[in-house]
């Protein structure tokens, strides 16, 4: 401000003293015409007069010289610095001599740094998208690898189901062979039922015979027993008599003797015949038991041929059911046999399906590595814009700046809300189509 | 000279005599034995000595006489006379018998006394050599008052009833079945 006061003051100055130097010049001139002495000593006065003023010319103009070089290179150094690329850059305006220059310099650069602010901020945007594109680029390509591998493992294990389905198929096919084996087993088990059956019957009645037989026995043993019984009776009838023939003996004293002689030997024999007898009732006795034990054993017997008879019976039954088991058997083989071939096509299917996806995939992988380069390629210009572009230097958008322009919304936002009255806002509503439309 | 030959001579005919002799011959050991019936009185076997036995016979029909002791099966008519019979079950056990019938039965003839007593079985005369008596061994407590020992016979032990014991027994001396001879009766036991 100073320094436009010293200007205004050296143009005026110099404006002043040409003035005054023309003003003394004139005097001169209108002395020397009317009167030479006058003229003479206004010349003595004037001469200094316009001496000085001449000098006060000289000092504004050499002034005026001295101000335009300094803004001349106050100039040229801003116009340097933007030609760097710092737009931050502005022109001193205070100079009188380029202040005109100075604000049409910083008036050209105003749009110029808001275009480079306008092409900034997109351009940030386009290279986060762009950054962003290339990071789900390399995800696909990554994704693309997965599916190969994911493809090449479902291959994998289609080609085992297949071999699992072949697998299936010869154990089917050796299934229904067994189960044919068994049926004919069974087949055959029940032939052999039939003649176990009918061998049961016979020795049920072999038994019944026999235990006929053995009854028969038994009375006879019981009539045999009777009989030792009789004659252990008997022995000891005979064993009395000979005890009192002893006895009778030795009362007849000397005369007595050989009655005593044979009553000892009848009553050896007697030891012996009751010992024997005895043998024979244990023995007979012993024989009885067995035989009623054979009788019992044999009852047992025609009950357990008569539980084997009911055995045999269930056996039947069980060897038909299992004869129709077999048969569901081989049914539901065959149609395991059948599906695991199904299985095996479609495996094979899904194998071919699986190279075709595999082909596919490959080729989209090779696209998605071809995108990841033109990406990363672009990404790279995309920086060497950036790198560019940060040569223009602009000034920031201070934090003051933005909290102001914050407030300024917040009163716009708080000077719209009004309250309005009911009259206000019927008008308000019945024109609010028109302002949409409009 | 001469007593020399002669001595000599002498001692050839002792010697002579010594090998053509014969040794006289030995007398067997008698072993002194002990005889008698082997039979079972209420299922007892027991052993009646040679000579204390009438005899023995089949149990005859008898007639029963009220008024008598439970041991009183009756009395039968025997070789023209008449033969009371006792229950050798009942008489020594002291209790009524139930049970197969009795075939046999010892006659017991005593001074006074002439009686039959039934049998459980009856065996064989048997002869023991009396050393081999015992007399320590164990026998049914109701015989042991009427045994004197007894013989291994076969592993059975056969106690020896003595008649004469059993003829002494005061309750065998009175069948009536009497207020005293009760009374007695319950005193012996």
């Amino acid at each position: 401000m100073i320094k436009g006061m010293n200007t205004e003051f050296s143009s005026y100055g110099v404006i002043a003293a040409g003035l005054g130097a023309l003003g003394v010049a004139s005097a001169v001139v209108y002395a020397l015409v009317m009167e030479p002495q006058a003229g003479v000593l206004v010349m003595l006065f004037a001469a200094p007069v316009i001496l000085a003023a001449a000098l006060l010319a000289y000092q504004g103009m050499r002034r005026r010289v001295v101000l335009t070089e300094q803004g001349v290179a106050e100039i040229t150094s801003a116009l340097i610095k933007i030609a760097e690329g710092d737009l931050t850059i502005k022109v001193p305006e205070g100079n009188a001599a380029t202040r005109h220059i100075a604000r049409e310099i910083n008036a050209s650069t105003q749009p110029q740094r808001e275009l480079i602010r306008n092409i900034k901020t997109p351009f940030k945007v386009s290279n986060e998208s762009i950054s962003e594109i290339g990071a789900l680029s390399a995800g696909q390509v990554e994704k693309g690898r997965e599916l190969t591998h994911s493809v090449n493992e479902s291959t994998t294990a289609a080609t085992e189901m297949v071999r699992t389905s072949e697998e299936i198929k010869k154990s089917t096919t050796e299934a229904a062979r067994t189960c044919e084996r068994n049926r004919q087993r069974v087949t055959q088990g029940y032939e052999l039922t039939k003649d176990m059956s009918k061998a049961s019957v016979d020795v049920r009645e072999s038994v019944q015979e026999t235990s006929k037989s053995a009854k028969r026995q038994g009375e006879l043993i019981q009539s045999v027993t009777a009989a030792a019984e009789y004659i252990q009776a008997l022995n000891t009838k005979i064993s009395v008599v000979a005890i009192n023939t002893r006895i009778e003996a030795e009362k007849a004293g000397e005369h007595g003797r050989p009655f005593l002689g044979i009553a000892e030997s009848i009553g050896d024999l007697m030891r012996e015949a009751e010992e024997e007898g005895r043998k024979i009732i244990s023995q007979v006795r012993m024989l009885q038991n067995l035989s009623a034990d054979n009788l019992a054993s044999m009852e047992n017997t025609v009950g357990t041929v008569v539980t084997i008879l009911e055995y045999i019976d269930r056996l039947d039954a069980s060897l038909e059911e299992i004869n129709a088991g077999s048969s569901a058997i081989t049914k539901l083989i065959t149609s395991v046999d059948d599906a695991a071939g199904q299985s095996a096509t479609t495996s094979r299917h899904m194998n071919s399906s699986m190279d075709a996806i595999r082909e596919r995939n490959a080729e989209i992988g090779t696209y998605n590595e071809t995108t990841r380069q033109g990406v990363s390629n672009l990404n790279r210009s995309m920086i060497q814009v950036e790198r560019s572009l940060s040569q223009f230097r602009i000034e920031e958008t201070s934090e003051t700046d933005r909290t102001l322009a914050a407030i300024e919304d917040l009163k716009k936002i708080q000077s719209a809300r009004k309250v309005l009255d009911e009259d206000e806002m019927k008008a308000l509503e019945t024109s609010k189509p028109v302002q949409a439309i409009s | 000279m001469m007593n020399a030959p002669a001595l000599q001579s002498l001692e050839l005919l002792e010697r002579l005599y010594a090998y053509d002799s014969v040794p006289s011959p030995a007398l067997p050991e008698v072993a002194e034995t002990w005889v008698g019936t082997s039979l079972g009185i209420a299922g007892v076997p027991l052993l009646i000595g040679a000579g204390e036995l009438e005899e023995i016979i089949e149990t005859p029909e008898m007639t029963a006489i009220p008024g008598t002791k439970d041991w009183v099966i009756g009395v039968a008519a025997y070789k023209g006379g008449l033969l009371p019979v006792f229950s050798g079950d009942v008489l020594f056990r002291g209790r009524p018998y139930t049970g197969r019938a009795r075939e046999y039965c010892i006659v017991i003839r005593r001074p006074g006394m002439y009686f039959g007593l039934t049998l459980s079985h009856v065996q064989r005369d048997l002869r023991f050599a009396v050393e081999e008596r015992i007399t320590d061994h164990q026998v049914d407590p109701d015989f042991t008052e009427y045994s004197q020992g007894g013989f291994l016979y076969k592993g059975d032990f056969l106690a020896i009833l003595d008649i004469d014991k059993v003829v002494a027994d005061e309750e065998l001396s009175n069948a009536s079945a009497g207020k005293a001879s009760s009374q007695r009766r319950k005193e012996n036991d």
